[in-house]
């Protein structure tokens, strides 16, 4: 697979200290004339607000009491152009507030300025504080007397000691950006690798003063040690068939890396090697799955379950199968456990990392090679694979070797087929928690084929009626079996089939078994699928089909394509033509290859004696699509489309 | 009979306690439709005073599968008030007790709505999960009830749809001599009422309810669940004391709670006599101040204590310029008097299809509020930044209110919009080539509901939202480009205009030497009502409007009409009106169509031929014409 480098990613190392240098000067309430006449955005005159600028200074410290501390005060200002952003003047602060990690908020104010000059000023007891849940609170105000035109100003001081994490900064949102900037000056003990994100692809320099200045047109951002700056950069919208828009937006993360006053933190790791040792070594983690203790309970309800059983495959499958029917899990992704199996057995549910640490133990108890694998899911982002940053990862899955074979297994969950993976963990690839062989694996998606066959009868007066078979292999069986035990009735059906259409005596096979092959057939009636008029029946043959409307509807793209699993269509239809009627016109067959062969279709139609039979293919073999050859690949999408919503034409001879 | 046997077996075998919650203890009449069986749900609120009131809540339920939230135990309340000794028991499907739930599972969040800026609503959440189905789930917990919670009354649901009833209670008790509103809905007895000494009490009891199926096209569910309601009689929040014994009192009551709050800043005094100065009659001051409010202030809800029913003070909105709709209404209110216009709050559950308000149970059962003016016999909706005065939003038509009166308001109702007012009419020209791709062109008029939501969307939509938004209501063509989306609402009227040009390119399909044509590219009503066996609840239509579209075509040089529907179509049913026109030439087709869907209740045994006529409706709306090739 060809895969275009899209993001310049940068490590500016471990810094320390830093000398700050270019930063902009942008004070509070202090607006450019410029700016308050401002009526349109020069850069998007559809923009409904603009970041004029926006800034944070993030100062680490040393400190008495807590051995370091982060202070961080941001700025922000935006423009109002349009009343849709008028939401803007609701400010509000998220302050981390759970027990005696508690952030402290220094300092916060706000203010709008009128086009005219006139301003409204709000301080920190203008502020309502709500109790957002037990780890936030917010910090709340709506600003006076927003009209268009008028420029909104945030600026906030939160302290901090919580040093093992440092708030990411996005340079880009929903709205363009005129300028916004980082700074991070570290007077203390701790050290961090920063990790710059560009977000899309832009031409790297180096500068004289030592800089890099990434640039894209006129979207610029300069990165020095300890300094971020970005220009001119574009508002950031969703797209279908995207990961995350975060993975597109420019940001900086960072992972702390390094601790040097003596004190041990289990968190700083240097290498993928060390961070797996360091995490076998946890309590919470390691020895949940490495110690019997932690398990004791849950591996002796396993042994009835998997007694006799001396096939390897067949043993790991059961003791997959008695986990998923033991405990439920909670829905919550995590990728770091937050009980011990035996806690996890006795509550009964818990996290997919606590379900992760549970099988992982129980399959290491029985002997396999198992282990813990860390992935970030599509929604959660891409992964880096250069530095070890934990915070990257969102969710567990476990790497099993067995029968010569190496397996990926979601945690497991009543109905997944043993070895299948859900849709949200193709993210790529995979870290495995081995200290010994620390290795970050390809996670390769299973495939995903929809087949439907329909044999048909069509009437003199255009109604068709007969059998639709609907098989399904591979990663979408699951969803399809899950859907089916939700509405038992099947009434998703109604939304597939055309306006108009019924469908009675649904048969399928066993909802409730988790595999990785699902069928459902049902008979379908649609009494106004033809049109008579006049000597002629016109009809659309194919029923369904998941493309038989365009999924690619935006004239142009602006971030990848991302099917994330190759996926494969056919629809085989047989229709017995009315008595008296004779073919006037049927479709021509088509075959279409998006060059490269990453998208092909087939169409074919034909009558043999007096039945009409259509076949349609579709394989869609490359996963991503950069923006530029957007335009192709929506254009095939068309012309399947069009195929497979063509007329056939019979005549009254 | 093997399993009866089993059942037999196990129940001798478990303890007492297990059997009670056992599944397979459960009737199969119960079980026929339901997703969980409630097993007990039992609710006895006491009332200590205007002030007070406890809560003690205890649900059982078994839950046969995961289509419900049963699993998950919700309670809001407001802080400063106290929940307690929550608690949270999981039993298999044999009734034994398989853990309890940890305190630190219930998790404590604001619940204050997305639209206000700030709110005293909180809610505790617990989340129970288990594998295997049935199961079972207990919890209690107890709740003290203050301020407009416990004054707005307390509804009680023994199910809802997909929930059968094994067994429940509704009780409430209050001092001798303490008033209480109440009244049983579908319930199948009379509550008891008892006197005891220093307190009289009222219990409701049920058993066996079966299952009821939730179904398209019907009423609300509040009108068709069985329910109980209770309402203290006086009431005390925060000082201000009252009585909920009539509308007329809790008008008053209201009223209270508003007096004295309208009072305006002299500056703002001085430039509303400016403002109105020269104005002719009543209607153009109070079209001269309620732009002045539109243009000036916005709405920001902040819901505190009381401040969920009585307002910020006019000084509040002067300083902030925003409010919520209590305070921008008593802003509009105090401008209206400052030029000698009487205006009177209306208290309304906006949103939504009209909902019947039960007129002989006094319950405050609002979330909004209008301003009437009796003068006009007309209504100010004060949280609009854009749209005429006196104007009923489809969100408020047809529906009871209560008028704020110093000396007791009575109900009134809002007026109705029916098919005849929400009218879109729409004009179309296609454009055609021969390839079978089109340009479009299509001007809509639009009043009352459309043109407020397309007047809305104008306001607070991105350019591709608004894209999305006519592709979504307005045209249909296969792959449509919209150029061009313009929104010009009248600033006067309840009526706007959208102008939208595009590009399909197959907007008619090409096989061999034809082209297949769609006749009426444009937005209509969606699918029709979907199969219903076996009917329970009436048909409930709630919203009438009319769409009239002409679609002119321009045929492609070289092609002819090979076949179209000649005759025209009319449809008539108690929910719709439908008919079709087809008129071709030479080079061109002409569409007219209408469309009506009128508001109607209508008995179950109804539903087959109401899906029946918006099918055939359907068939005619896809309609196509074909075009050939013509024979040189």
């Amino acid at each position: 697979m060809k895969n275009k480098a899209l993001f310049t990613i940068s490590f500016l190392g471990l810094f320390v200290a830093i000398s700050i240098s270019a930063q902009s000067e942008a004070r509070f309430g202090q607006i450019p004339p410029e700016a308050l006449a401002m009526e349109v955005f020069p850069g998007d005159s559809s923009a409904a607000a603009v970041v004029l600028h926006a800034k944070a200074d993030y100062q680490i410290f040393p400190s008495a009491m807590y051995g370091s501390e982060l202070e961080m005060r941001v700025y922000e200002r935006i423009k109002i152009l349009k009343e849709s952003a008028f939401d803007e003047a609701d400010l509000r602060v998220y302050r981390y507030t759970y027990k005696e990690r508690s952030d402290h908020l220094v300092s916060l104010k706000g203010r709008i300025t009128l086009p005219n000059g006139q301003f409204y000023e709000i301080s920190k007891a203008d502020f309502f504080e709500e109790e957002y849940n037990e780890y936030y609170t917010i910090h709340k105000a709506s600003l006076p007397n927003v009209e268009v035109g008028a420029v909104i100003e945030l600026e906030y001081e939160i302290l901090s000691h919580r040093m093992f994490r440092l708030p990411a900064w996005y340079f880009q949102g929903q709205y363009p950006v005129v300028h916004s900037e980082l700074s991070v000056d570290n007077q203390s003990t701790y050290s961090y690798t920063t990790l710059l994100e560009t977000g899309t692809e832009m031409s790297v320099y180096e500068l004289d003063d030592g800089r890099k200045l990434y640039k894209l047109g006129n979207m610029e951002l300069f990165a020095g040690d300890g300094h971020f700056m970005m220009k001119n950069a574009p508002a950031i919208q969703e797209e279908d068939y995207l990961t995350t828009i975060n993975d597109y937006r420019a940001r900086v993360r960072f992972q702390l890396s390094e601790q040097r006053d003596g004190v041990i933190v289990k968190e700083v790791f240097t290498s993928w090697a060390e961070a797996a040792r360091a995490l076998e070594d946890r309590d919470e983690f390691g020895k949940n799955y490495l110690r019997k203790r932690h398990y004791k309970a849950l591996h002796e309800a396993l042994q009835p379950e998997i007694a006799g059983i001396d096939d390897p495959l067949e043993k790991a499958e059961a003791i997959y199968r008695f986990l998923g029917s033991k405990v439920a899990w909670d829905d919550e992704l995590r990728y770091f456990p937050g009980q011990s199996p035996d806690e996890l057995l006795e509550k009964g549910s818990g996290t997919s990392a606590d379900l992760g640490i549970a099988l992982t133990a129980l399959l290491k108890a029985e002997g396999y090679e198992a282990y813990p694998v860390l992935i970030s899911t599509r929604g959660h982002g891409k992964m880096t694979q250069q530095y070890p940053i934990m915070d990257q990862f969102n969710h567990m899955l476990v790497y099993l070797e067995v029968a010569g074979r190496a397996l990926l297994l979601e945690p497991a969950v009543e109905y997944q087929p043993f070895g299948s993976l859900r849709g949200y963990s193709l993210n790529g690839y995979g870290w495995v928690v081995n200290a010994e062989q620390p290795v970050w694996i390809n996670i390769t998606p299973g495939n995903d084929e929809f087949k439907l066959f329909c044999n048909l009868d069509l009437s003199g007066e255009g109604a068709l009626k007969g059998d639709m078979v609907a098989t399904y292999h591979g990663i979408s069986a699951p969803g399809e079996r899950s859907l089916a035990r939700q509405f038992p009735e099947g009434k998703y059906w109604n939304s597939r089939l055309p306006e108009g259409a019924a469908f009675q005596n649904l048969r399928r096979k066993d909802p409730n078994k988790a595999s990785l092959s699902y069928a459902e057939q049902i008979e379908v009636r649609h009494e106004t699928a033809g049109n008579v008029v006049n000597d002629y029946l016109y009809f659309q043959p194919v029923l369904f089909s998941r493309f038989l409307n365009n999924p690619f509807k935006l004239a142009q793209r602006h971030y990848p394509v991302d099917f994330s699993r190759p996926i494969r269509e056919v629809t085989l239809t047989t229709i017995n033509l009315p008595d008296g009627w004779e073919v006037d016109f049927i479709p021509e067959s088509q075959h279409r290859v998006l060059e490269g062969e990453g998208v092909a279709f087939d169409y074919k139609a034909e009558v043999i004696g007096h039945q009409l039979k259509v076949e349609t293919r579709i394989e869609i073999n490359q996963l991503t699509f950069q923006p530029e050859r957007y335009a192709e690949m929506k254009a095939v999408f068309e012309a399947f489309s069009e195929k497979l919503t063509a007329q056939v034409v019979l005549r009254k001879p | 009979m093997k399993g009866l046997i089993l059942a037999l077996a196990l129940a001798f075998a478990l303890p007492a306690a297990a059997q009670h919650y056992a599944a397979f203890t459960i009737p199969d009449s119960l079980k026929e439709g339901a997703n969980v069986v409630v097993r007990a749900y039992n609710v006895d609120l006491d009332i200590r005073s205007a002030k007070k009131g406890y809560l003690k809540v205890e649900k059982t339920v078994t839950l046969f599968n995961e289509k419900s939230s049963a699993n998950e135990l919700v309670i809001y309340y407001d802080e400063g008030t106290r929940v307690r000794k929550i608690e949270v028991v999981l039993y298999d499907a044999l009734g034994r007790e398989l853990r309890v739930v940890d305190k630190d599972e219930v998790k404590d969040y604001s619940a204050v709505s997305g639209g206000t800026l700030y709110g005293d609503r909180r809610v505790k959440h617990v989340e129970v999960r288990h594998s295997t189905y049935p199961y079972t789930i207990s919890c209690r917990y107890e709740r003290e009830l203050e301020g407009i919670d416990f004054a707005a009354g307390m509804e009680w649901y023994p199910q809802e749809f997909g929930y059968s009833v094994e067994s429940a209670r509704f009780s409430f008790r209050a001092p001798r001599d303490f008033p209480v509103n109440y009244k049983g809905y579908r319930l199948p007895a009379e509550p008891v009422k008892t006197d005891a000494g220093n307190e009289w009490s009222c219990i409701w009891e049920v058993q066996q309810l079966k299952a009821l199926p939730h179904e398209a096209y019907a009423p609300q569910a509040g009108e068709l669940l069985p329910k109980a309601v209770c309402v203290p009689g006086r009431v005390s929040i925060e000082g201000y004391e009252g009585e909920c014994s009539s509308w007329e009192a809790l008008s008053k009551y209201i009223h209270s709670l508003w007096e004295g709050r309208g009072v305006l800043p002299e500056t703002v005094k001085s430039e509303i006599q400016q403002l109105t100065a020269g104005a002719t009659s009543d209607e153009e001051k109070i079209a001269r101040l309620y732009r002045y409010l539109q243009q000036n202030m916005r709405y920001v809800s902040v819901q505190l204590g009381i401040g969920g029913w009585q307002p910020f003070d006019a000084e509040y909105v002067t300083k902030n310029k925003y409010g919520d709709c209590k305070a921008l209404t008593n802003y509009m209110w105090a401008m209206l008097r400052e030029v000698g216009i009487e205006a009177h709050p209306a208290l309304i559950r906006t949103g939504g299809a009209p909902t019947t308000l039960d007129t002989a149970l006094v319950k405050s059962q609002f979330n909004h509020v209008l301003l009437y003016l009796p003068g006009q016999d007309s209504w100010l909706e004060c949280t609009v930044p854009i749209g005429p005065p006196q104007y009923i939003y489809f969100g408020n038509h047809d529906r009871k209110v209560l008028l704020v009166k110093e000396e007791g308001g009575g109900l009134y109702h809002t007026p109705h919009l029916g098919y005849l007012d929400n009218i879109r009419s729409g004009t179309t020209t296609v454009l055609l080539s021969e390839t079978g791709d089109a340009q479009l062109r299509q001007h809509f008029q639009m009043t009352s509901r459309d043109a407020e939501r397309w007047r809305a969307m104008e306001a607070y939509y991105s350019e591709t939202a608004l894209k999305d938004a006519a592709r979504e209501n307005l045209v249909t063509a296969p792959g449509l480009l919209l150029e061009k989306v313009e929104v010009l609402p009248e600033p006067d009227k309840a009526a706007c205009q959208v102008l939208l040009e595009g590009k399909s390119e197959r907007f008619a399909s090409k096989g061999g030497k034809r082209l297949f044509l769609p006749l009426l590219p444009v937005g209509s009503v969606g699918p029709a009502p979907p199969p219903c066996e076996n009917r329970q609840w009436p048909i409930a239509l709630r919203e009438g409007f009319t769409y009239r579209d002409t679609v002119r075509y321009q045929l492609p040089e070289g092609y002819e009409v090979e076949s179209i529907m000649e005759e025209a179509a009319t449809l008539e049913h108690p929910t719709g009106y439908y008919q079709l026109k087809i008129d071709h030439q030479q080079d061109a087709i002409t569409v007219v169509r209408v469309l009506q869907r009128k508001m109607a209740e209508l008995p179950p045994a109804a539903y087959e031929e109401f899906r029946a006529f918006w099918l055939e409706v359907g068939k005619l709306e896809r309609s196509m014409a074909v075009l050939v090739q013509k024979r040189t």
